[in-house]
């Protein structure tokens, strides 16, 4: 264990420990003053430059009282804590201090006393409440998760105002001491499920956690799997609901995704308006969803098991154009279509890499002039263009990021089994697929819920599957939540008969 | 956590169990049942289908006797209850049935691949393939499993139900007649047969450590049972009824055939046999994997290695994973040596159904004798016995709990290494499998897709269809295959012609549902597509489409007979088995530039009957209520129409001699204005009632003796029945049915032909 220094009373000796600590530390401000009516205590105040404003703070205020107060008042005062500004804390440790100092607020080290004050600022600076990216939807709240983490869980607080919304501080990191909050509903997620995600927190040693992505790396089971463990979200009204349901909201400093705890792979497909418009469309649209999930992986493979192998299949007048379509075409149909599904994964990596304007360019330029250029000269066929166009189509549709990530990857697994073994090759593809999903699980929820095991909540889970009941049937929590408490809808004695 | 967390407990649901037991009992049995009805039983297989559930009923039945008893696993139930040398007896047999049974299984699996998906694979290939699966699915315990079945049940039953009913437009219910007709013998025998597949529910037993309740355990059993059942019985009513029972037991895998015979109807999708392949992929894999499974916990209780004693965790162990390796290494050598030689496949069938089911049936029934014999008393004493034992595994439990924790944190540092060396195996495994395999085939562009062809000359037909695809520089697809046009001379040769027939069907190259027409000169019509009527200088036609397409449209959207009335090559192959249709080939020659059909050829009974003219033709087809509509012209130059026909035909005899009713029971409308000049039915509201009546029953006279006596005519000199009565004979006059199926070509020279008709005229 790390040896830590006490805060000694003696001013100088801290100023010295802090210097070692931070030297050659040019962003962090260090500044002796005087404090008291007759200017006679000695202090040391430091904090980084940007992260606090010196300007109109509580900093600011404190230090214009402590100028009215004399000598003994200040100590008293520090000693009650009693300096009129909330979230004042006190280290013991140049450690602590020194951690302090580093989430962005001031520390004040005072002569004669031995402890630190951290004065709580704006913090470091970040880009504020915007719309979130990824997760688009038509209908609800625009807002997206921000890099701050307070901000986060404060959005978070904005929705659910309930004393039973818990946040749980953790770090993570040995270098970056990155603040983790685990938010989540007393009484509705599992103890065993808090334990279990604290353990695996623990379970870690690494210099620095950057992002969200790093912990959810670190902490899934099946690492190799390309299937995500857990869920993301941009978005605090989804983070919000998905607490509502007895899950847990892991949100990490500096990281505007929120991993959301235990999830499944209907969550994947799930979208916030899923319950904010209308049962019907939003039945009708998970469904198209859960079958463009379906086709973003296995299309292309499927077109080629139908052209090299079991052209029984198709209607004749379909088949012959097929075949006219590719007549002239120099590569095999396996290579034809990996030719554009690579060309078109390199489209969509240079649209994300580039600037905004620059990415919507590239998109055109790629998929209208290449691929119009690609069919003129006989590289590829309309049809695979086409085909990899629906596929594509279909990835879009797939509303979580990570989760359409696998889907692209499994493409190709799909198309080499394809263009070796036909349908028995898809079959074949599909059955370890679904092998490798059926032992897959996040935090012990089967990934496969509610497909399987829906008994385990009474079925009711199948009301929210690949169709969603109108909004009065889901009554009940799904399986994440504690068994004690799943009722979450109830009404009145006349609704209830109506 | 576990608990909690619902997963990883070893535990399947009651529902889980159901669909992986219906699984079970669904892959193997729909294979193999309806053919080996279809041989034995015949029309009463559906009778057997009922008594062999009925059977599995009571069996399990049996078995839930002993699950109530159990209160461990059932292998070490079955040393507890029958001592230690009987019970290990018992596990040595159950081993090897479930290593036969599941190397069958891979056999049938790899076969039906190899005959219905990729015919021109290595079977080594497709095997590993499989085998390679059936590794990876079983390393997921019986958990991992259940979830995938309970996952796809719906998603391949609902296709399957909707196939079924697909098929439902192409029965003839005819075949499904007489019943009561087979031999107590064939009876038994077919019953047997049904329940030695439905005996396979004694994997009930062996899953009963692995659901908590007992009952529902066993209810599951009921159910999977029932639904099985269920499905057979469609599924034979339906196989009879489109294929007839004698063809139905020369078909390898008559359920896959139905996919790929039957015609969807909206034209998106031709065919969906490979589609529908799907269910058999799953059935018997899951199938193949029960068996691998229980027979490798059986072998941990028979071998009993360190983590021995709570079969659980013996499950789960690393050790589980070398024993179902091993298992599928056995399982495989057994699969290719069905492959290669016939004798073994015999001999294994003669295994699993002579001796392995009386086994499986034997055995809780022994043990049945044991709980009715010892009862509670003994019981108790065991329980005391086995309570204490217990205690002491307990004890020994706690202290290697700490061991267990040492070698688990061991285990965790090896499970990288462990997780990239079968990542390597199972590499090395898929990239040794790619050398037995071709990797391809020609591509679309490089595929000939004949829509037409043309059979003539009567010599070498056979060498010279296997020699066509060698003929230029593309390969031939006959995947979709239309038409087939046989020259008259040739279909008149009749071992030409079953020569042909069983070519194709051995070659399976062909689509079943490919239409049949005959011509004088077939060699015209094929390959003539273009946009001209003729070819500039050579007088020849040239059509706007092929042949094929051409007729096909007939045929299916023009024509007023039912599609499923004109032969098809499926229909053929069936005569050469059933004998008991009057086919129709359309007869075409050209008309102006188009082809028309002029006449027809008749097939009767699977052999050639010669040519009869379009509209005997047409009385034939609207006897058997194959057509909508139905015109003809009197004697007097009257044109009438005939619609919505409901035809009954009965069986007389009167004075020795025998006869065909024909009852015509439709509608009729007079064309033209010479009906009522003629005075044959009076037009308009100034006819008086009576000459009314007289003239329409006058008209009902008319057509009644012209179908009388073309139906006559071309029973009398050419022994062709247009009613086409003889597959309804069983079902009417059982006795003549028998008279005639030993003789069947005595049928029409003993028959005369009544035709009475009722017409309600517009």
């Amino acid at each position: 264990m790390e040896e830590k220094t006490a805060v000694s009373s003696s001013l100088k000796e801290n100023i010295a420990q802090m210097e070692r600590l931070f030297h050659t530390c040019d962003d962090i401000k260090k500044i002796d003053m005087t404090l008291g009516k007759d200017r006679d205590v000695a202090c040391y105040l430091t904090f980084i430059e940007v992260a606090v404003d010196m300007g109109n703070s509580a900093l600011l205020e404190l230090l214009k009282y402590f100028r009215g107060l004399s000598r003994a008042e200040i100590y008293a005062s520090l000693e009650k804590n009693a300096l009129g500004v909330s979230d004042a804390m006190y280290f013991s440790t140049i450690e602590e201090a020194g951690d302090g100092l580093l989430t962005g607020e001031a520390i004040l080290f005072v002569d004669g006393f031995a402890k630190a004050v951290k004065i709580p600022d704006d913090g470091y600076p970040n880009m504020g409440v915007s719309e979130a990216d990824s997760e688009k939807v038509v209908r609800g709240s625009n807002e997206g998760f921000t890099d701050s983490v307070k901000q986060n869980a404060a959005l978070i607080r904005k929705r659910i105002r309930s004393p039973q919304v818990k946040v749980s501080q953790k770090k993570a990191g040995v270098r970056s001491k990155t603040n983790v909050y685990l938010v989540y509903m007393e009484g509705l997620a599992s103890e065993e499920l808090l334990a279990e995600i604290g353990r695996r927190l623990e379970g870690f040693e690494i210099d620095g956690v950057l992002d969200s992505g790093v912990i959810e790396q670190l902490t899934e089971e099946k690492w190799y799997s390309p299937f995500p463990q857990f869920q993301t979200t941009e978005r605090p009204d989804r983070a919000a609901m998905s607490i509502l349901e007895g899950r847990v909201i892991l949100l990490s400093d500096n990281s505007p995704v929120a991993l959301v705890l235990p999830t499944d792979y209907n969550s994947f497909i799930k979208t916030s308006d899923d319950y904010y418009n209308r049962w019907e469309i939003a039945s009708f649209e998970r469904l198209l969803r859960y079958v463009a999930s379906f086709f973003a992986m296995t299309l292309p493979g499927l077109y080629l098991a139908v052209t090299n192998f079991h052209t029984q299949i198709l209607p004749t007048t379909l088949l012959l154009s097929f075949a006219d379509a590719r007549r002239g075409v120099p590569f095999p149909a396996v290579i034809e279509v990996l030719i554009m599904e690579l060309s078109f994964e390199l489209l969509r990596e240079a649209g994300v890499r580039l600037p905004g304007a620059m990415g919507n360019t590239i998109g055109i330029v790629g998929g209208l002039i290449i691929g119009q250029a690609a069919v003129e000269a006989n590289l590829v066929s309309p049809i695979v263009v086409i085909v990899i166009s629906f596929t594509a189509l279909c990835s879009f549709a797939v509303p979580n990021e990570e989760f359409a990530t696998a889907g692209r990857l499994l493409k190709f697994f799909f198309i080499a089994a394809c263009a070796w073994l036909g349908f028995f090759g898809m079959l074949a593809g599909l059955l370890a697929v679904f092998i490798h999903l059926s032992q897959l699980k996040s935090f012990g929820i089967p990934y496969l819920m509610p497909f399987v095991g829906a008994d385990l909540n009474e079925y009711e889970d199948e009301r929210d599957f690949l169709w969603r009941q109108p909004l009065r049937k889901l009554r009940k929590r799904p399986i994440y939540a504690n068994p004690k408490d799943r009722r979450k809808l109830r009404f009145s004695d006349r609704e209830e008969k109506g | 956590m576990r608990e909690n967390m619902f997963s990883e407990n070893n535990r399947i649901s009651g529902r889980q169990a159901f669909r992986l037991l219906t699984y079970d009992l669904l892959g193997l049995s729909t294979l193999l049942v309806p053919p080996a009805l279809g041989r034995t039983a015949g029309r009463d297989g559906i009778f057997c289908i009922a008594a062999g559930v009925a059977a599995g009923f009571l069996f399990l039945k049996l078995l839930g006797v002993v699950a109530r008893d159990m209160e461990e696993a059932y292998p070490a139930y079955l040393v507890r209850r029958l001592g230690r040398v009987f019970g290990t007896l018992a596990q040595a047999g159950y081993v090897v049935w479930f290593v036969t049974l599941a190397g069958y299984t891979a056999y049938l699996f790899t076969d039906a691949v190899k005959k219905n998906l990729l015919r021109e694979e290595s079977y080594l290939l497709v095997l590993l393939v499989i085998v390679l699966l059936a590794v990876y699915g079983l390393w997921g315990g019986i958990e991992g499993r259940a979830r995938i079945y309970e996952m796809l049940f719906w998603f391949l039953i609902i296709p399957l139900f909707l196939m079924l009913i697909f098929a439902l437009d192409e029965i003839r219910t005819d075949y499904w007649i007489p019943v009561a007709t087979a031999e107590p013998s064939a009876f038994l025998k077919g019953s047997y047969q049904m329940f030695a597949c439905m005996a396979m529910i004694t994997f009930v037993v062996f899953a009963g450590s692995y659901v908590e309740d007992k009952r529902r355990l066993l209810l599951a059993g009921k159910r999977a049972l029932l639904f099985t059942g269920a499905i057979h019985a469609a599924l034979y009513l339906i196989l009879l009824g489109i294929f007839g029972a004698a063809a139905l037991g020369e078909m390898d895998y008559p359920a896959v055939t139905l996919m790929s015979a039957v015609r969807i109807s909206g034209g998106f999708l031709k065919r969906a046999d490979a589609f529908m392949f799907a269910v058999w992929f799953f059935t018997l894999y899951a199938l193949l994997n029960s068996c691998v499974f229980y027979g490798s916990v059986l072998v941990a209780y028979l071998y009993p290695g360190e983590a021995a004693g709570s079969s659980a965790d013996a499950t789960d162990s690393r050790r589980m994973r070398i024993v179902s390796a091993a298992l599928l290494g056995v399982v495989c050598l057994l699969a290719c040596g069905l492959q290669k030689h016939p004798l073994w496949r015999e001999r294994c069938e003669m295994f699993l159904w002579r001796i392995g089911t009386p086994f499986l049936v034997l055995v809780p029934l022994v043990l049945c004798g044991v709980i009715f014999i010892t009862g509670v008393r003994k019981d108790n004493g065991r329980h005391d016995a086995h309570a204490s034992r217990e205690k002491k595994s307990a004890d020994r439990e706690k202290k290697s709990d700490v061991r267990e924790k040492k070698s688990a944190d061991r285990e965790k540092k090896c499970t990288g290494r462990e997780g990239k060396r079968t990542a390597g195996m199972l590499a090395a495994a898929l990239f040794c499998a790619g050398t037995l395999s071709g990797c391809g085939t020609a591509e679309l562009e490089d595929r000939n897709f004949p829509i037409e062809i043309a059979v003539q000359g009567t010599e070498h037909v056979a060498a010279a269809w296997m020699n066509a695809g060698q003929e230029g520089n593309r390969e031939i697809d006959y995947s979709h295959l239309k038409v087939i046009l046989f020259a008259e001379e040739f279909i008149e040769d009749e071992t030409a012609m079953q020569e042909f027939l069983a070519m194709l069907e051995e070659t399976d190259e062909v689509p079943r549902n490919t239409y049949l027409v005959v011509a004088e000169d077939p060699a015209e019509f094929v390959g003539k597509t273009g946009a001209g009527s003729s070819e500039e200088g050579s007088g020849e036609p040239v059509f706007e489409e092929s042949v094929g397409n051409y007729l096909e449209q007939l045929f299916e959207n023009v024509s007023q007979i039912r599609r499923q009335a004109y032969p098809t090559l499926g229909m053929l192959y069936q005569e050469r088995a059933n004998r008991c249709e009057t086919l129709l080939l359309p007869y075409i020659s050209m008309e102006g530039d188009k082809p028309a059909v002029t006449q027809y050829f008749v097939w009767k009974r699977g052999e050639p009957a010669g040519v009869v003219d379009v509209p005997s033709a047409l009385l034939s087809y609207f006897t058997m209520n194959e057509t909508d509509e139905y015109s003809l012209t009197m004697e007097n130059g009257t044109a009438v129409t005939l619609s919505g026909a409901h035809n009954q035909i009965h069986f007389e005899e009167s004075g020795g001699s025998r006869r065909i009713v024909v009852k015509v029971r439709c509608a009729g409308k007079v064309h033209g204005a010479s009906a009522g000049e003629n005075g044959d039915v009076p037009s308009g509201d100034a006819a008086a009632g009576s000459a009314e009546r007289e003239g329409m029953e006058e008209l009902t006279r008319q057509v009644e003796q012209y179908m009388q006596q073309t139906a006559e005519r071309l029973l009398t000199e050419r022994q062709i029945d247009v009613s086409g009565s003889y597959r309804k004979l069983g079902g009417e006059r059982r006795d003549w049915y028998a008279e005639y199926a030993a003789e069947p070509a005595r049928y029409e020279s003993g028959m005369e032909i009544v035709y009475q008709v009722q017409v309600d005229w517009e």
